[in-house]
Order: structure tokens, then sequence, then C-alpha cells
């Protein structure tokens, strides 16, 4: 299976079916991880768009300093914070409580586990869903947030002391 | 390695975020000290359920796709395999001037029968 690089490389000559292997391994992570910034689906599915367009677009200025996924969520993390804005539409966004899934599929804890994680501060969500769920190391996630790697461990270090007294048994 | 240096680790390490040789020198202290192996234990489990529970948020809409494909890789390429989820059924989608024509058609005993068009 060829690698993240050689299918933007790929991508960066044109190649369709390469860009469509890109957006099948990233689609789902992007629209996560904008659920978890905006906490709304139709502006996920917004921000999904704007960041594979981006992609596509721009995969021949990806120098390759970082990681893949390190450029493209901060692609998706720059359109997120755009799209919230309603920069795009011109219109003020609610913030739509319960955007997760019918808890009635979930079972209990999985509930609990992503009510802890909604009512942290938006950094410390973030930071929390780039290592636990994106697999980024620290100084990557430090690139995608743009601060130094000592603010993102103290938001991790913070998260998940909240967390876990929230979620003690 | 200070025990406040492996807790701020920790949570990394749980998410597997962690560099190697980070990793490794986390280890070396959590061997020797109970209050940061009871902290690892804890990010590891925590880590567990949150790798559940983002994992059950939703993915993009199913046409998602075509709205990207139209973007860019353009009209040649949006004949994505569809037949491939809806067994016989394809889907072919065109450039015209006023947009895209979307065709779809389905294969019966070899013939193929059209079954939408918007
Ligand atoms: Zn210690």
């Amino acid at each position: 299976m060829a690698d993240d690089r050689d299918l933007v490389g790929q991508v960066a000559r044109g190649n369709g079916r390469a860009f469509r292997a890109l957006y099948e391994r990233y689609a789902d992570r992007v629209f996560r991880y904008a659920l978890t910034l905006l906490r709304n689906r139709h502006l996920a599915e917004e921000v999904v768009q704007e960041t594979m367009v981006a992609v596509w677009n721009g995969a021949d200025k990806f120098e390759g300093r970082s990681q893949v996924s390190t450029w493209i969520f901060g692609i998706a993390r720059h359109h997120a914070y755009r799209i919230g804005r309603g920069e795009v539409k011109g219109e003020r966004v609610p913030d739509e409580e319960g955007e997760s899934p019918d808890p009635a599929l979930m079972v209990e804890q999985e509930v609990r586990v992503q009510r802890a994680v909604a009512g942290l501060p938006p950094d410390q969500r973030e930071v929390v869903f780039l290592a636990f769920y994106a697999g980024l190391p620290y100084e990557e996630i430090a690139r995608v947030q743009g601060v130094p790697e000592g603010t993102v461990k103290s938001r991790m270090f913070h998260a998940k002391k909240r967390l876990a007294e929230e979620l003690r048994p | 390695m200070t025990c406040d240096e492996a807790r701020e680790r920790i949570p990394f390490y749980a998410a597997r975020a962690l560099p190697k040789p980070e990793g490794a020198a986390l280890l070396e202290h959590v061997v020797g000290c109970e209050l940061c192996q009871g902290e690892l234990v804890e990010a590891m489990r925590l880590g567990h359920e949150l790798r559940a529970a983002f994992a059950r948020l939703p993915g993009p809409p199913a046409g998602t796709w075509l709205s990207v494909a139209a973007r860019t890789v353009g009209a040649s390429l949006l004949a994505v395999g569809v037949g491939a989820e809806i067994a016989g059924l394809t889907l072919a989608v065109e450039a015209t001037k006023s947009g895209f024509s979307v065709t779809g058609s389905l294969s019966l005993l070899g013939r193929e029968v059209p079954v939408l068009r918007i």
C-alpha cells in the first residue's frame, strides 16, 4: 500500500485515483476532527470538502517537512475556524449540542466519554482528538495548533486530569 | 526523568503519540515509580475509551466525495465504482455547461437499463 507521501506526490501530478485513495484515508478523520472542533455535522462536511479541495490544489506545494497528517489537519483546522466563524456564508453558526450519534446506538460509557470530551475547553478537546484518535506526536500537534510544544503538553495534562476525574468508575 | 516530566508524557505514551526514545526514557522512570505506574494504567484505560468514543463518531455523508471530485479531479473520474457497493448499478457523471448530469444504469442479465438521470 502506498504511503501518504507517495499518494500526495501522485496527487501533485494530477493523479485522480491517488486523490481518491487519500480521500478514503482521511475523510473520516477530518470529518471527526471538524466535528470535535465545531460540533456541527453540516459544517464538518463543509470542512471536509474545503480541506480536500485544498489538498488537491496544494499537493505540489507540500514540502514534506511535516507528516502528511499534520499538513492535512492543519488545513482542516484553518477551514474549520474560518467556517466556524461564519465567514463562508456570513452567518453566525449555532453550537449544536448533542451533535453526536444517536445515543441509543452507543454503549453508555461511550456517551459518557463523548460528553466529557465535549465539556473540555476547545484547545484541550483538540489535543485529545489529535493525540488519542489521530495519533499525532505532540510536536506535530504543536505545529497544527501553532503553539510551543510545552503548551500542547500542558493542555494534555489538564485534559487528561479532568477526563480521568469525570470518568473515574 | 522526574515525576513531573513523566506525568507530562504519560498521556502521549498512552495515545501512542510519544516518539520512541522518549517512550523508552519514560518507561525507565515508570518501572521504578509506583505513582507513575498508577498514572500510566489510568491513562491507558482512558486512551482505550477515548479511541472507542471517537471511532463512534459518524463519517461524512456519502455524497461528500462527489462534491469534492466535482471541484477537483473533474468529471472523468467521477465514475467511482458505486457498482461495487450496489451490485450491478453503475453511475456516470458528465460535466455539462449547466453543471453536472448524473446518469445511472442497472445491469440486468447483461442488459443495461437506465434507472436515473438527474
Ligand atoms: Zn514518577
